[in-house]
């Protein structure tokens, strides 16, 4: 127990910072998010980032989770508690990965369809899929969740 | 007080159940009995509880909640804001 | 050995959650006969243990607390094990909740059961930091132990030994519990009263516990008791204890069920050994998170958003694969041969097949919501939504649990209603199970998609989101409603284990998917087709007589069918002051049998093929975004289908199922014409 404890010390102080780091650009996506959504539905001016940024409420709600979570563990963080802090970056990591996951399935899920239905299929279209703004922040989340969820196992039960 | 009000992490002895038969029964065989310790892991106080049976003979000290706790044998149990309401508790 | 000339039968016991499935099917095999107890509607599972060249039975109860006559799953356990005497019962104590599962399995010993104790999830305690001294146990109870881990199959031959050995030696321990002096003797003295006066009695129930329940008035079994020649004098001598107790230890049922648990106390407290230095659980940390009053929300609507994601989005090329497979292959197959007269082809092709395509292309979109939902119910996440939400339901007089059936609403609404049997308290089940219908099920998303996206635009994504939305608010204040007229009753609240995160396993999962998505099948299968069949009859017809499968395709023909005769009036009419037309008004009727041919019969009523729908729907002019919001909205509240109607039917009787029907018809009625009249008012057109 107290090799597991000597590695959470050492880790978290990178650890925990960087995630929370991810959270805030989450954050900062879901923000684009509505922004987008909201000139959708009313035709007016230009979209921001529109390739990465899809307007799309549902996403946009998923991304917000992440940044709050992200920034719940960082309140963890300065009142010191740690172990909370991680348990918090680490669902937020992990729902982060769940959403690049499902976009990633959707993707695939679209090219098989039109293969299926005989369309042509707009290959750049498929490849702006896979970089959505939750796909490509998921890609950076999966190793830290992998290495959040291997200390936090270590150290709990 | 009411279960529904109790802190987090607090001990609380069981004084009294306001309830029908049935759900008095129910919440005996539970293990929330008059005079019985339970320890309130989580609440949205007033709301909702998750509650830990405490063996009575077997917390002993008074050290509360993370990290370290004292065995629980029993699991866990989810109480909804009303029968919540139903049990009256004190603290210990 | 002898072989045993009768049928060997042993039954499973143990409360929810202490893996009593999994070891069902670790005996079994996991082949079992699934059934339903006579009378009522709760499961019944059987299979066969084969060991040693011997077959034996084995029946799972329902997972119960103990052995009252307050429930009906408790009053199953209870007359089977009195009347089929299984040889054996297993009952099934979990490590992690020793105290819940031991008070059960003391109250099987009561009823002079020949019992032995699996005690299972040993290795979840010893990561708690604890273990128990199982042999100790043993000699406390009286009767076999044998440790398990159901998960990885250890323990599972010795228990399978452990079986075989306590059918030929059979131990009782009617006498488990002191329940003190005066008790005691209270109980000694009807034991003797029995004897005397009802000797058929002892020997079919230990009359030890016969006055045991007479002292805690346990109306089964005065019930019973009162039935006999000399049960008067009975019940009377009992009475007459009962009141004796009540002065001296209290309620007597109170004290006797306490005395129980301190038993299981004493018991748990001298078999627990601690042997590990304690880390913060996993479970605890997660849930402090999880169950957050700020983040444990958005966090459940984002799983719910990814799970939705999953089911529609990641199924897609399967049910565009049944589509092309059967609507377009299959059906221009069938069309293709030769030599048959129109109306046959054309039955076989645009009825039966469309029958059965309509179904089909739901299936991957209901079977994935089930699969992900499933995931996160065996993880044990779901358990906190229902803490969750709990706050809020309870302002609407209903249960933090009722949140569940809602959610497999969202998939089908036939096993969301079905989902309400989880919930304790009649009157709040009876209520969940009236309003789960207003959760917006996956049939009618395609009705959305085409009328929004014809008519609406850019905001039809808005919009059915906002559907989904007032449904679940309607279910809200409806439930609220229900629950100040018919179903009245403080809300008692619910009581639920709060499992610790688990990874899902792979057969539970498999099974509890299958069998929700099993349930649309049936409903498919029978309901959906036929109304496509009758769809294209009554398109086909009309009452200048056969039309011919023309009909089908020449928007003019069709008026004069049936179903344009059936559309114009009901437009005329019923929907006049939503300004819908005649075929928005016949694909309601339909609708009405299931949504999923709605989209199907609109695209016969205008004579194209379902991918041109949107556009001739938009050309057509027939919709206003305005009465196509109103339109959306009432497919949203009315009568989601028959199946559901009766599945309500059969949770709750006729009578219910009458009153949804009719409510749900009204209030679709009421919101559109609302939607219409507000809409109006502010500008809208």
């Amino acid at each position: 127990m107290e090799n597991s404890k000597g590695i959470f010390k050492r880790y978290m102080h990178v650890v925990i910072p960087v995630e929370v780091v991810l959270g805030l650009v989450y954050l900062v996506a879901g923000f684009i998010a509505i922004i987008n959504w909201y000139l959708g539905t009313t035709g007016a001016g230009e979209f921001l980032y529109s390739d990465y940024v899809p307007g799309d409420l549902g996403i946009c709600l998923v991304m917000l989770s992440i940044g709050l979570l992200m920034i719940l563990s960082a309140y963890y963080w300065f009142k010191r508690k740690p172990v909370k802090s991680l348990a918090a970056t680490t669902l937020g990591l992990g729902l982060a990965v769940a959403a690049m996951v499902m976009q990633v399935l959707a993707i695939i899920a679209s090219w098989l369809d039109g293969i299926i239905v005989g369309e042509p299929i707009a290959y750049e279209e498929l490849v702006m899929g896979f970089l959505r703004v939750e796909a490509l922040l998921g890609y950076i989340a999966l190793p830290l969740f992998y290495i959040s969820l291997r200390i936090l196992s270590k150290i709990t039960t | 007080m009411p279960l529904a009000y109790a802190q987090e992490g607090k001990l609380v002895r069981i004084v009294a159940i306001r309830a029908g038969k049935g759900l008095h029964r129910r919440l005996h065989e539970l293990g929330i009995i008059e005079g019985n310790l339970v320890r309130v892991i989580k609440t949205q106080g007033p709301g909702p509880v998750i509650i830990e049976i405490v063996n009575n003979s077997s917390y002993v000290s008074k050290r509360n909640f993370p990290p370290y706790r004292p065995i629980a044998t029993g699991g866990r149990l989810l109480l909804g804001f009303g029968v919540a309401m139903k049990i009256m508790v004190e603290e210990v | 050995m002898a072989r045993e000339s009768r049928r060997v039968k042993i039954a499973l016991a143990g409360i929810p959650n202490v893996g009593k499935s999994l070891i069902f099917n670790r005996l079994t095999g996991g082949r079992a006969w699934v059934g339903n107890w006579p009378g009522v509607t709760v499961e019944k599972k059987v299979g066969t243990l084969r060991v040693n060249g011997a077959e034996i039975k084995v029946v799972d109860l329902p997972g119960i607390y103990s052995l009252t006559a307050y429930s009906v799953d408790e009053l199953i356990a209870r007359n089977f094990i009195v009347e089929e005497k299984p040889d054996v019962v297993v009952c099934i104590v979990s490590a992690i909740n020793l105290e819940r599962s031991l008070y059960l399995a003391l109250s099987l010993l009561e009823l002079g059961v020949n019992v032995i104790i699996d005690l299972n999830m040993v290795d979840l305690a010893e990561k708690e930091g604890y273990r128990i001294d199982y042999k100790k146990l043993e000699s406390l109870i009286g009767v076999p132990v044998v440790p398990t881990v159901a998960t990885t199959g250890q323990g599972i031959s010795r228990l399978k030994e452990a079986i075989v050995k306590a059918i030929h030696e059979k131990k009782v321990q009617v006498r488990i519990v002191d329940y003190g002096r005066i008790v005691e003797e209270a109980i000694s003295k009807i034991e003797e009263v029995i004897k005397d006066l009802a000797p058929e009695l002892a020997e079919k129930y230990p009359a030890r516990w016969i006055a045991l329940k007479l002292l805690e008035g346990d109306s089964d079994i005065v019930g019973k008791v009162s039935k006999l020649p000399a049960g008067k004098e009975i019940i009377d001598k009992a009475n007459q204890l009962r009141e004796i107790l009540g002065k001296k230890v209290g309620d007597p049922e109170s004290y006797i069920v306490k005395q129980r648990y301190e038993r299981v106390l004493e018991i748990v407290k001298a078999v627990v050994e601690k042997v590990a230095a304690l880390k913060v659980s996993m479970t605890d940390l997660l849930d402090s998170i999880l169950t957050h009053k700020i983040v444990g929300i958005p966090f459940a609507l984002s799983v719910i958003y990814l799970l939705f994601r999953f089911a529609f989005e990641v199924s897609a090329p399967l049910a565009d694969l049944v589509d092309v497979a059967i609507n377009s292959y299959l059906h221009d197959l069938v069309l293709g041969i030769h030599g048959l007269p129109d109306w046959l082809s054309s039955f076989l092709a645009d009825g039966i097949i469309a029958g059965v395509g309509a179904v089909l292309v739901f299936l991957p979109v209901i079977a994935f919501f089930f699969l992900g939902f499933a995931i996160l119910e065996d993880v044990g996440y779901m358990a906190r939504v229902a803490f969750l939400v709990d706050k809020v339901f309870h302002k609407f007089n209903l249960p933090g649990k009722a949140v569940i059936p809602l959610i497999i609403g969202f998939g089908c609404n036939v096993p969301g209603v079905m989902a309400a049997r989880a919930i304790e308290d009649e009157n709040e089940r009876k209520t969940t199970a009236l309003i789960a219908p207003l959760a917006s099920c996956n049939a009618r998303l395609p009705v959305y998609l085409v009328i929004g996206g014809a008519v609406l635009g850019a905001s039809a994504g808005f919009a059915v989101l906002s559907l989904y939305v007032l449904g679940i608010i309607l279910a809200l204040i409806v439930g609220l409603l229900l629950r100040k007229t018919l179903f009245k009753g403080v809300s008692s609240g619910f009581i639920m284990e709060l499992p610790p995160y688990m990874m899902p396993r792979l057969s539970n999962v498999a099974i509890k998917t299958w069998e929700r998505t099993k349930r649309f099948l049936f409903k498919a299968g029978t309901v959906i087709f036929l109304a496509t069949v009758m769809v294209w009859l009554l398109s086909v017809t009309g009452p200048g007589g056969y039309l011919g499968p023309e009909a089908l395709e020449d928007p003019q023909l069709i008026r004069e069918s049936w179903v344009g005769i059936l559309g114009q009036s009901l437009a005329s009419t019923v929907f006049s002051l939503m300004g819908w037309d005649w075929r928005a008004a016949v694909a309601l009727f339909f609708g009405f049998i299931a949504k999923e041919i709605v989209v199907s019969s609109m695209a016969i009523l205008y004579g194209v093929g379902e991918e041109k729908l949107m556009d001739v729907i938009a050309e057509s002019q027939a919709f206003t975004p305005l009465t196509a919001y109103a339109y959306m909205a009432f497919v949203l509240i009315y009568v989601p289908c028959l199946a559901t109607l009766a599945m309500v039917r059969n949770e709750l009787g006729l009578k219910y199922a009458i009153l949804a029907l009719i409510y749900e018809v009204l209030l679709a009625y009421i919101v559109s014409l609302s939607i219409i009249g507000v809409g109006s008012v502010l500008g809208f057109k």
